[in-house]
């Protein structure tokens, strides 16, 4: 969990794209709407792990947000199930039903195609929110915040600054591995 | 002297300004760091330069930049591709090289889960693009007889539904094997250890329970013709020796009469005692002449002596009743035990006759009831592989229960199912293996081995067809695993003209086997009766025809068996299991005519058998009862010894009472004599005293009138002179 944290600390400061955050942001929206376990959401956490993204914030936000995201399952469901019952589609539904792999996705459970839709539907939001906020920060608040006068306290406490070595050994090397 | 770094080739001294905002520039979020990066550069026409030479700190600042820059280029993640396509690399390696070993053991397990047997796979080979899957050779030994194997299956081509593969259902399409075997001998025991898993999971499950034919078949051979056969004489009378009851009734019963005896001896003994004794007593009473007494006083002296003798006499006459009415007891005690020996004699030889075999009674059906264990002994191991095959298909289907492959889904939301196709997770649509060449020809197939038979509407079918030198085979095997039908198993058998060569030690009548052809037909079926119980049911006619006959010795018995099976021409043999009460599941054609045959000569020998056994059973009784009378006449003397005894002694007392009676009346008599004499004298005493007392009177009255006169004369006297 610290690494995780020191890593989202470590992204939000770093010479980085803010949409690295931000799409990382979008993700963890996505994959905490998904149901867990089946072939989409792997799919789509490896394609995170793939793709330039803060996994960090991924992993975080999506592990906040799962909870809460059973609040939404009524709706998914709704969601859901009116897109599998249409009548257009099913032809399409029973041929992918009938696929090998894709009864794996979970694609007919209601809460698979419900969760897709609204995760695709946030994502631009998510992110282009997400992005905002990123640049708030690095513009205005990262120096406010550092120069706070408790911020100097603690970077002056030698426990923090120990801290603070370990997650720059820690930044180098998955800065390294990309 | 210091040694100044070199920045990045990123930033070198010169920037095409395109390239410099466009590459550079651009990918530098941090808006601090875009101004850092301008302080250092300056726009020169087309370009952007810097200076020659850095600060160490500025090259260092550059070359973190030069790193963001880098990792702001594109979108993807060109080691974490790396990584992945390596460890795609090594799966694939570990697949070549490891996949095939690893398959095979697995397939190998999952056959000794299935068989309860070991399990052989040489030469596996999986096919991944074609799904399918190829070995050279099988093998999976037979719980039941380790030492052969259940199976063997070689050259085999194996075809899978690659789109059910992936859905993690394996669907055989299609089984081909080169060559099929059963039943061969193993070098090695095919056993598994006990701890084995699939030992240990088998002795939890337990089988369904089954009818045994075998329980009770062979009855009637333990107790039939062998027997008859090979029935003994002296064997026979020692059990019958040994068995009997009599000489321990008679040691009883001697043991009573000589209790009998020494008892009432010294009663006798007592009873003369207290003869002698009142004889002593009464001697005076008996031996005096009473009407020669005249004398009360002798006979009173006499009374009174004899008053003891009396007493003595009525207790002799009691005892003696006594002794008599005891003797009474005694005499129907003995009775009841003359009854009882008599009893206890006719029982053990009333027995003889039911205890020996009789040629009628257990010469029904010989040639079934020596066969009928035989044939089941020998469809045992079939059925044991009907069980294995039956619980192999069990095991599929528990394995695979609640295993299908899902989306793994925990949250709530509804499924949606669509028409599909559906597949058990196990499934073999066919399996074939076959062989034609100008001697033999062969095909056997198995069809819809499943492991959700529900789901297959066929059930799991095998079929085997053999033809070789106009011999043929054919079998049609149904294997049920489906809840709702009750017939676990059906076969079909149909075997024509094939060679039998019979070796049968120990058979009856000295038959030791056979050589010819014979013709089978059978129906086999398992049906499940409820409660788990599987009925068996065999239907089957087996036609030998005899070429050569057999016997280990020859005798009377031998040749009729060979004329009647030589008569018969062909040697039929019905079963049909489970037979009803109190029948075999067996009957032959043979069975009537030799028991005819042998039944008359068994009858003479047993005729002779029991008349020798009951001679010398009787020999036996005889002696005990000679033994037994003897004590008896004892018994009888002794009771006539005590009637003598009690007559001596109740003739005495009675002479004694009577005697007595005697004394009393002559007691009578001579008092009466006595009391008329005294009674006559007292009269004559009575008369004398009257007169005397009357004369005394007289005499009296004359004095006292005389005195009266005298005494008057006084008193006139003075009266006339007072003074």
């Amino acid at each position: 969990m610290f690494a995780v944290l020191t890593r989202v600390v470590a992204a939000l400061n770093a010479n980085r794209r803010p949409g690295e955050i931000a799409s990382a942001c979008s993700f963890a929206v996505l994959l905490a709407l998904l149901p867990a376990g089946n072939l989409i959401w792997i799919s789509l956490f490896a394609v995170a792990f793939l793709v330039k993204v803060n996994l960090g914030i991924v992993l975080l936000l999506t592990a906040v947000l799962s909870p809460a995201a059973v609040l939404a399952d009524p709706t998914l469901d709704s969601i859901g199930f009116r897109v599998l019952s249409m009548p257009a589609m099913q032809s399409f539904f029973t041929m992918l039903y009938n696929a090998p792999v894709a009864p794996l996705t979970g694609f007919n459970n209601t809460l698979v195609p419900g969760a897709l839709i609204a995760g695709a539907v946030a994502w631009f939001p998510v992110f282009f929110l997400a992005r905002a906020l990123v640049q708030l920060y690095r513009n205005t608040l990262r120096v406010k915040i550092i120069r706070s006068p408790f911020m100097q306290w603690l970077a002056r406490l030698p426990l923090v600054r120990r801290l603070q070595n370990v997650a720059a050994r820690a930044r180098s090397v998955y800065e390294w591995a990309g | 002297m210091k040694r100044t770094k070199k920045p990045p080739r990123l930033f070198r001294e010169s920037i095409p300004s395109r390239r410099y905002e466009r590459k550079i520039l651009k990918r530098i979020p941090l808006a601090h760091e875009r101004e850092y990066l301008e302080s250092l550069y300056r726009r020169e026409g087309e370009s952007h330069v810097r200076e020659a030479e850095l600060p160490n700190k500025d090259v260092a600042h550059l070359r973190r930049l030069a790193k963001a820059v880098k990792h702001n280029r594109g979108m993807l993640q060109p080691v974490k591709l790396g990584l992945l396509a390596f460890v795609a690399g090594a799966g694939l390696v570990f697949l070549a090289f490891f996949m095939n070993p690893l398959l095979s053991s697995a397939v190998e397990s999952g056959l000794e889960s299935a068989f309860v047997a070991q399990s052989e796979l040489q030469g596996f080979s999986l096919r991944l693009f074609s799904a399918g899957v190829s070995f050279d050779s099988l093998q999976v030994a037979d719980r039941n007889r380790p030492m052969r194997n259940l199976f063997e299956v070689y050259d085999a081509n194996v075809q899978l539904d690659l789109g059910q593969l992936l859905r993690g259902r394996i669907v055989i399409q299609d089984f081909d094997a080169g060559e099929l075997r059963f039943g061969r001998e193993r070098s090695v025991t095919g056993a598994l250890p006990d701890d084995h898993p699939a030992q240990v999971a088998r002795g939890d499950a337990g089988g369904a329970e089954r009818s045994e034919l075998l329980e009770n078949a062979g009855e009637v051979v333990q107790e039939g013709t062998d027997e008859l056969l090979s029935l003994d004489p002296q064997e026979i009378l020692a059990s019958e020796l040994a068995r009997l009851r009599t000489p321990a009734v008679v040691d009883e019963q001697i043991a009573f009469i000589r209790s009998e005896v020494t008892r009432t001896r010294d009663e006798i003994a007592a009873i003369e005692a207290a003869t002698g004794e009142f004889r002593d007593v009464a001697e005076s009473l008996l031996e005096t002449d009473i009407r020669s007494i005249d004398s009360v006083e002798r006979l009173v002296v006499l009374r009174e002596d004899s008053e003891g003798a009396v007493e003595d006499a009525r207790s002799l006459l009691d005892r003696s009743a006594s002794l008599t009415a005891e003797v009474g007891q005694s005499r129907v005690r003995a009775e009841e035990a003359v009854r009882a020996v008599a009893e206890a004699v006719n029982n053990d030889v009333s027995g003889i006759q039911e205890r020996i075999p009789s040629a009628s009674d257990v010469l029904r059906g010989p040639v079934a009831s020596f066969i009928e264990p035989r044939l089941m002994a020998f469809v045992e191991p079939y059925r044991d592989n009907v069980d294995t095959v039956l619980e192999a298909v069990a095991w599929l289907q528990n394995r695979s229960e609640g295993r299908e492959a899902t989306s793994g889904i925990a949250r709530r939301g509804r499924t949606i199912t669509f028409p599909s196709v559906g597949y058990p997770r196990f499934l073999l649509e066919r399996a074939a293996a076959g062989a034609a060449t100008p001697a033999v020809r062969y095909q056997a197939e198995l069809l819809s081995v499943s492991s959700d038979p529900e789901m297959v509407s066929t059930p799991t079918t095998a079929r085997y067809e053999q033809r070789h030198n106009g011999h043929s085979a054919v079998v049609n095997a149904v294997f049920e695993t489906r809840r709702s039908v009750s017939t676990r198993f059906d076969l079909d058998l149909a075997l024509e003209a094939q060679p039998i060569r019979l070796n049968i030690p120990n058979a009856p009548f000295s038959f030791t086997g056979l050589d010819g052809s014979f013709d089978l037909t059978a129906e086999a079926r398992l049906v499940e009766t409820g409660g788990g119980e599987l009925r068996e049911e065999l239907v089957a006619r087996l036609r030998i025809v005899p070429e050569e006959l057999r016997f280990s010795s020859a005798g009377f018995i031998e040749e009729r068996v060979e004329s009647v099976i030589e008569r018969a021409g062909i040697i039929e043999i019905d079963i049909g299991s489970p037979a009803p009460a109190g029948e075999r599941a067996v009957r032959t054609n043979l069975d009537e005519p030799i028991r005819e045959e042998i039944a008359a000569f068994l009858s003479e020998q047993r005729d002779i058998i029991v008349e020798e056994v009951e001679a010398g059973v009787r020999r036996q009784l005889d002696e005990q009862r000679a033994r037994y009378e003897e004590e008896l006449d004892q018994l009888l003397a002794v009771y006539s010894d005590v009637q003598s005894a009690a007559e001596e002694a109740r003739s005495l007392a009675d002479e004694a009472l009577a005697r007595r009676a005697a004394l009393e009346a002559r007691v009578a008599e001579v008092r009466g004599e006595v009391e008329d004499r005294a009674r006559a004298e007292a009269e004559a005493a009575r008369l004398e005293a009257e007169r005397r007392a009357r004369e005394e009177a007289e005499s009296a009255a004359e004095d006292a009138e005389e005195r009266v006169r005298e005494e008057a004369g006084r008193v006139i006297d003075s009266i006339r002179s007072p003074f």
